[in-house]
């Protein structure tokens, strides 16, 4: 059965947008515990102390070191370890990876892993009504320092209706 | 003073910075004259190799690296490049978070890959990403067909409590 193996990088999209809470209403993350190193590593980093409040009361799934098989080393260059986790466990187990970073995508490609991210999350959300719009998560992103682009932005709120 | 201390003086002077008296005969240098004064200041600082006798010469940039010192490489005469040791100063002057950056933009480093050579948190160096306009979701997602693969995934609670039944474990 698929389930969702969950990167930094939507966790840390998600968590600063107050996402994540309602993202586990909906769906069980399980969340490699390099993962979770990667984002709570700055204690003060955008995102860290929701990430780390949701692993301490087991709101998502934490995925210890030794029940994830090291990623063929084909795969692995110039991945980091969260992202290595991610895609091993969810190549071994069939599940779908939540993962927004464009290396770590193609290598989902190519070992056949099923991909969404944040932006679909966010839409899900919206279409479920727990979102009356996508433009604060938005606004939250470019608020915190993170980037999308004018036509990628244009994309969501046009799935979004907005 | 070393030679990489030697360099980081002169990008100093060479900025405007507080090390002017490294080059005192520059006032108000034009290019060309501070070309001249550089490349005089680089040729006593460094050793200087010719690209042509640089095979031969290998051992001695490795040597000359390992031991701090920079090594000037010309070619036909004119200055090509400088090589640098690979410091933690020069890492504090931000030169990994710079070839991060370029390792990350072309595809060759994912982004926790690049946070760790450029010495940064992920979600800091992701917020720097932003800032040079990388966009933290890749741009060719497919989004429409991945809300259409939400609904589907078995951990969905909504459908299962729709359903009237027991979340589905894994």
């Amino acid at each position: 059965m698929q389930l969702i193996v969950a990167d930094s990088g939507p966790l840390i999209a998600l968590a600063v947008a107050d996402c994540l809470p309602l993202t586990l209403n909906h769906y069980e993350l399980l969340v490699p515990q390099a993962v979770i190193a990667e984002c709570t590593e700055d204690a003060y980093a955008p995102g860290a102390a929701v990430i780390a409040a949701c692993a301490i009361h087991a709101h998502c799934r934490i995925i210890a070191f030794e029940d994830i098989a090291p990623l063929d080393a084909a795969y692995a260059m110039g991945l980091g370890s969260g992202e290595q986790a991610v895609l091993s466990y969810a190549a071994m187990h069939n599940h779908v990876a939540l993962i927004d970073e464009r290396k770590a995508r193609g290598i989902a490609q190519r070992l056949g892993v099923p991909l969404i991210g944040s932006a679909a999350i966010v839409l899900m959300l919206k279409q479920r009504g727990n979102l009356r719009s996508v433009k604060p998560v938005l606004q939250a992103w470019h608020a915190h320092g993170y980037f999308i682009s004018k036509q990628l932005q244009a994309q969501i709120l046009k799935l979004a209706n907005e | 003073m070393h030679a990489t201390d030697d360099f980081f003086a002169l990008t100093v002077a060479l900025r405007g910075g507080q090390k002017k008296n490294f080059l005192p005969t520059l006032q108000t240098p034009t290019p060309f004259i501070l070309c001249y004064h550089l490349m005089a200041q680089l040729e006593r600082m460094m050793e200087a190799f010719a690209v042509r006798d640089l095979r031969e010469h290998t051992g001695e940039l490795v040597r000359n690296a390992e031991s701090g010192a920079l090594s000037l490489v010309s070619k036909h005469g004119k200055p090509l490049f400088i090589a640098v040791p690979f410091s933690e100063k020069l890492l504090g002057a931000g030169v990994g978070v710079a070839y991060a950056d370029r390792l990350v933009q072309s595809g060759e480093l994912s982004v926790s890959a690049g946070a760790k050579i450029a010495g940064m948190p992920y979600a800091r160096y992701l917020q720097h990403l932003g800032a040079i306009g990388y966009s933290m979701i890749d741009e060719s997602a497919d989004l429409a067909a991945e809300l259409a693969l939400l609904p589907a995934l078995k951990n969905d609670k909504s459908r299962a409590s729709a359903k009237k039944t027991k979340p589905i474990a894994d």
